[in-house]
């Protein structure tokens, strides 16, 4: 059934499509990039400015133009991919495993600490994405956290997605957990004298799988347009390294300088927003197929 | 319900303590880098750096620097004194509070003005052109990264970088005590920005919760004992919509703050959003601390008045049972 559902969606069919193309994309990005004939990600090439350092657009050596260095942004744009999959991918992935650890935690552990922890779940949410992002950047940013063990650059990325994402699934997997508890389905089995722990495999758990998936797709594209974001402030992945966010900062530099070099402003921050709208209509066909409506899960 | 109200206020208490331990973490436990060095900037001399390590503190213990951070922040409001500008960073913040507060006010009232009533028309005219043309656009808009959207209407409509160049675009904030009409014509493209991400927002959360409660029991009763449509809408569909979104509306107020920090930095207001942000560029740790201590508190303080009032006036028993 949810299946079929999923089928007759077709703006999520097609948002599906597209994400299968964009993860190869990003895999075989040097190959894309050889067999469309542009120059690599980093090479700059001084040929393509004028003797006044503008830009050339969009041609067939470099279809969707070079940067202000005179670099390819097409190969850039394929390269930046990587970036946005590995974060978004990566962060929802470690935000969903450590909310959902916390949240069973937080519901099944005595009163005191169960609010603790709900407490310092709130915390963190109440903390915007952007602003902790922008705090972790600048704490972790200059020579790295916790004794190096997040390194600045990509972990500082992830780290922050972790800690942004983390409260939400916290929030919903303990409510859900003590809703379950309250099933007489649950009451049923602990009155046979299955064993705290039994309870929580056998019965808690595979509930929770539904609401953990859907949470997790709707964590990727927040995680995306974040290091997008982010990347924007100048906090997370470094130049040269290329990366839709820091490529749009670049345009940015150049058009409030006076240079309408549109190419390298347009192009990455399409393939942005393609991914993220693609990532949220599949996370939103997926909820509605598990019965779950997208808002009641997470804001926005 | 006084029972409620008390066990929501510790709560509120209980997350502010947890931001002071949660930033007191990030900025002084984690850290790798020395804030002496930051402090004192490049090539300072070891005298220097001792120097500032005593004055700073960093020599006594953790747990020390711990409760002289959460008196600092708790007891006399003080967030501490920017590494760069030596001010205190309370003053910096409110300095710069009107510009952030005239971005996102008015911003406010656009998206408000133009998502409400659409959230509205979408659903009556549920599965036709104009919801499904409407759903699309808010999704869309929902997917836009602000700052990207925000380049590109400079890059249209700025006067003086713009292909159609007929409005102030970036670093044209004027305060509104200097000219109030170029403090308006300087804000219109950061909030048009704005307001449409958040606007999109807003639509699909009227629209979603709408749809909610229009299948519901009284409101077939109330169209069954004849009253105008017009009626129905506003009394028996919006009230309690309005309500919901009013009471989740807390939930989006972090995106929002991020938004703006974004719109701020893009159009280069000199607002709290830019402070921070610059901040960041300078390694000015007490700052960033400062403006990430204000803005948790001020979404906990928030949270918890919306809270409150969405227990009263509206009477929703889900809330007083909660």
């Amino acid at each position: 059934m949810p299946r079929r559902r999923f089928r007759a969606d077709r703006p999520a069919l097609t948002a599906a499509g597209l994400l299968v193309v964009l993860v190869l994309l990003a895999v075989a990005a040097p190959l894309v990039v050889d067999i469309a004939g542009t120059t690599g990600p980093n090479v700059r090439n001084p040929a393509t400015l004028t003797a006044f350092g503008v830009s050339a657009g969009p041609s067939a050596a470099h279809p969707f133009g070079v940067d202000a260095l005179g670099r390819d942004v097409f190969a850039r744009v394929v390269y930046g991919a990587r970036v946005s999959l590995e974060v978004g991918l990566l962060g929802a992935a470690v935000a969903t495993a450590l909310g959902g650890l916390i949240g069973i935690a937080a519901a099944i552990a005595p009163g005191w600490l169960g609010t603790l922890l709900m407490g310092a779940v709130e915390a963190c949410l109440a903390v915007p994405a952007i602003v902790l992002g922008l705090g972790i950047g600048a704490a972790c940013g200059a020579d790295g956290c916790a004794a190096g063990l997040i390194a600045p650059g990509r972990g500082t990325v992830i780290f922050i997605v972790a800690v942004a994402g983390f409260g939400a699934v916290a929030r919903i997997v303990s409510e859900r957990v003590r809703t379950l508890r309250e099933q007489p389905f649950v009451d049923a089995t602990s009155s046979l004298g299955a064993s705290p722990s039994r309870l929580l495999r056998r019965e808690i758990l595979p509930n929770l799988i539904d609401p953990l998936l859907v949470v997790a797709l709707q964590l990727v594209p927040m995680a995306i347009l974040l290091e997008a974001a982010l990347a924007f402030l100048g906090v997370g992945v470094r130049p040269p390294a290329p990366d839709w966010g820091q490529m749009i900062a670049g345009a940015g530099d150049a058009i409030i300088s006076g240079n309408p070099a549109w190419w390298y402003l347009v192009f990455p921050g399409l393939a942005l927003l393609s991914t993220v709208l693609a990532f949220s209509l599949v996370a939103r066909a997926v909820a509605r197929g598990r019965g779950i409506t997208a808002t009641s899960v997470l804001p926005a | 319900m006084a029972v409620h109200v008390i066990h929501r206020v510790l709560r509120a208490v209980l997350a502010l303590v947890l931001i002071g331990v949660l930033t007191f973490v990030l900025f002084t436990v984690l850290p790798d880098a020395d804030p002496a060095r930051l402090r004192a900037g490049l090539g300072a001399s070891p005298a220097v750096l001792a120097h500032i390590s005593a004055q700073l503190g960093v020599h006594h213990s953790l747990w020390v620097q711990f409760t002289d951070y959460m008196k600092g922040i708790f007891l006399h409001l003080n967030l501490g004194y920017s590494y760069r500008s030596g001010r205190s960073v309370l003053s910096l913040i409110v300095a710069r509070l009107p510009a952030t507060l005239s971005l996102a006010g008015g911003a406010a009232v656009l998206w408000l003005v133009l998502g409400l009533p659409l959230g509205v028309l979408a659903t009556r005219r549920r599965g036709r052109l104009i919801d499904r043309a409407a759903l699309g656009t808010a999704f869309a808009l929902g997917s836009t990264p602000v700052f990207w959207l925000g380049l590109i209407a400079l890059y249209l409509f700025a006067s003086d970088i713009g292909r159609f160049p007929i409005l102030p675009g970036a670093n044209s904030y004027v305060p509104l005590t200097v000219d109030p009409g170029k403090w308006f014509s300087s804000l219109i493209l950061p909030w048009l920005v704005l307001a449409s991400c958040q606007g999109a927002l807003y639509f699909r959360l009227v629209r979603d919760e709408l749809l909610g409660v229009s299948d519901a029991g009284y409101i077939r009763t109330a169209r069954a004992k004849g009253l105008t449509e017009r009626r129905v809408i506003s009394h028996y569909l919006l009230r309690p919509v309005l309500a919901r979104v009013i009471a989740r509306s807390g939930s989006l107020l972090g995106g929002l703050l991020g938004a703006v920090v974004v719109t701020e930095t893009v159009f280069k207001i000199h607002g709290v959003g830019l402070l921070a942000y610059e901040a960041v560029r300078q390694s000015d740790f007490p700052v960033v601390q400062g403006t990430v201590v204000l803005a948790a508190m001020f979404v906990v303080a928030v949270n918890l008045v919306l809270d409150l009032a969405h227990v009263r006036p509206m009477g929703d028993p889900e809330a007083i049972a909660a």
